[in-house]
């Protein structure tokens, strides 16, 4: 709750005479007003970093080499140093902006250098070196910004170097495991736990579009990720490692509803093979823990492609009786942000479902308009439940 | 401790662009020029502006030339001898998996296999010299020139790069 919202019930209480003027007042002032300046500073780092890579995209050929190389050197060095005063002394976020600028710079400097002087890599080596620079000062600063510059550049670099060089650039991959992982397991912050995953699902998917394999190997890269934060089992790795892993695993089930019907796929069982122990893994830390409410989540991990000519029903109704395990369990712990996400799921399914099923049979508006009914009512029931629920959590407290 | 390592890592970042300028003058005091025959294309870069795309002959490479039995995957590491022709031009000589050692008149030189193209039926590998940095909207020039000699220059710690182009 901000301080705009707590004034707003405070001042009911008071003139319900709930609380006294003195509580009021000592209620409000706990609720500091949020300081945004530093949004400034951070935009204006970002545009001056954006800066200097425009300035690496545009031609320096009319400046000597030499003098390229000091201005870049100079700039880079400066930034650091006032950045570095400025966080230790003044302002930790305007020294943070700055420390960014400099990182800019020298990633900047690797792909000017690299043109000046006619580089060429085999993988996309300048964003390895730039991620170690950037998860160097991490590791002295310790501030999540400069976490999330590091996971941004490899992210960016494995895409790059699967456009550019139609390989997967497996040292920024393993780089991405020793050095982020250490930090996702050690440092109590969420956020580190949920830009691994989605980088990881990121790296994953650019590794399966540049490999030969069968698609279904996204399953086992889902399955890993939904592995390790098991096995990690801290609440804050396993929540955030397993929501990546599952919302991926709908959205690959949703497209196997849609697309399996149409594809002709050619199955090699090999995968299949590979990835009956990672399941039953998977299965047993379920059971293991008594989590079986967690159990037809792991449905949407199973390769249903090999069941042959009726596996489009099937990821359909794999995709049904997920969402609503999502909302039972919703309602079971009385946890909104589950239910929402099983309601908005569900709805998902039924639209998949109904398209899938209907369209080919029914006249198009007559198709639209039952469709449009249906969705109607679902949304109807499922936000009285929520707000039926919701109203219960209020009184209760 | 963390007031030192700040001072490391900006030093290690620093000296890194400055070895990067120093490797490439002094590939030229201690490097091999060898010319190599190509044809070039102009594309975009995100992130470099302008470039050229160089296909080298000693790139494609015919199943005569081709050492190797066993078969590749995309990007595997690939050896090219090349020797020198009468015009001082440098074309392949033959092709191993193993480092070979350098006999005189010949260069060796660290290549990517990438796939089989059974079209001109040849072997396709990447030496990592493909683009050539040029200024801006100069691309066409090049493009227009049709067949270029390019000048390399490959330094005895494996490091390559392009000289000039003709």
């Amino acid at each position: 709750m901000n301080r705009q919202e707590i004034m707003k019930e405070a001042t009911e209480w008071l003139k319900e005479e709930i609380i006294t003027e003195d509580q009021f007042h000592k209620i409000v002032n706990r609720y500091e007003l949020k300081d945004r300046s530093y949004l400034l500073f951070l935009f204006a780092s970002l545009f001056i970093g954006l800066g200097f890579l425009t300035y690496v995209a545009s031609n320096l050929h009319v400046i000597p080499h030499l003098v390229n190389l000091t201005i870049i050197l100079l700039f880079m060095i400066g930034y650091y140093m006032i950045g570095n005063y400025f966080y230790r002394y003044k302002s930790t976020k305007v020294g943070l902006s700055l420390l960014i600028i400099g990182l800019f710079i020298f990633g900047a400097g690797i792909f000017l250098l690299g043109q000046m002087y006619h580089y060429s890599y085999l993988h996309a080596v300048p964003f390895l070196i730039w991620s170690i620079a950037a998860f160097s000062l991490f590791v002295i600063y310790k501030h999540p910004a400069l976490f999330v510059f590091t996971v941004t550049v490899i992210t960016i670099g494995q895409i790059y170097n699967g456009m550019n060089y139609q390989s997967f650039y497996w040292l920024l991959a393993i780089f991405f495991v020793a050095a982020c992982l250490h930090y996702v397991y050690h440092e109590p912050n969420r956020l580190y736990s949920l830009l691994f995953g989605w980088s990881y699902l990121v790296q994953g998917i650019v590794f399966v579009i540049v490999s030969d394999h069968d698609y279904h190997i996204y399953l086992h890269i889902f399955l890993l990720l939904f592995i390790a934060g098991a096995i990690l089992n801290k609440d804050r790795i396993k929540e955030e490692f397993q929501y990546v892993a599952l919302l991926a695993g709908f959205v690959f089930t949703c497209f196997e509803t849609i697309f399996l019907r149409y594809a002709r796929i050619e199955l090699d069982w090999i995968y299949f093979f590979l990835w009956i122990p990672l399941f039953l893994i998977a299965v047993g830390i379920q059971i293991t823990r008594r989590h079986y409410m967690y159990l037809p989540s792991l449905l949407l991990f199973i390769p249903i492609a090999y069941a042959g000519e009726y596996s489009d029903y099937l990821s359909m109704l794999a995709l049904f009786i997920v969402s609503l395990s999502w909302l039972m369990l919703g309602y079971r712990v009385e946890d909104m942000k589950k239910i929402t996400l099983g309601s908005v799921t569900f709805l998902i399914s039924t639209f998949i479902a109904y398209f899938h099923l209907a369209w080919a049979f029914l006249d198009k508006s007559i198709f639209f308009f039952i469709g449009g009914i249906l969705l109607f009512l679902l949304g109807y029931f499922l936000e009285r439940k929520r707000r039926e629920l919701k109203h219960s959590e209020v009184a209760d407290k | 401790m963390k007031k030192y390592a700040f001072y490391i890592t900006v030093s290690l970042q620093a000296l890194f662009l400055i070895g990067m300028a120093s490797a490439f003058y002094l590939m030229d005091a201690f490097g091999e020029e060898i010319k190599l025959q190509t044809i070039p294309i102009d594309p975009q870069d995100p992130f470099y502006g302008d470039y050229l795309i160089l296909d080298y002959e000693v790139e494609r490479i015919t199943r005569s030339e081709w050492d190797i039995d066993e078969e590749l995957s995309y990007g595997d590491p690939i050896y090219l001898t090349l020797e020198k022709d009468a015009n001082d031009i440098y074309q392949i000589k033959e092709v191993n998996q193993i480092k070979p050692k350098n006999k005189k008149n010949e260069v060796v030189l660290l290549a990517k296999y990438e796939w089989f193209d059974t079209f001109d039926n040849k072997y396709h590998v990447d030496l990592g010299l493909g683009r050539y940095y040029i200024e801006d909207n100069t691309g066409e020039m090049y493009e227009e020139s049709g067949e270029l000699l390019v000048t390399i220059v490959i330094a005895p710690w494996g490091q390559k790069k392009i000289v000039t182009i003709e």
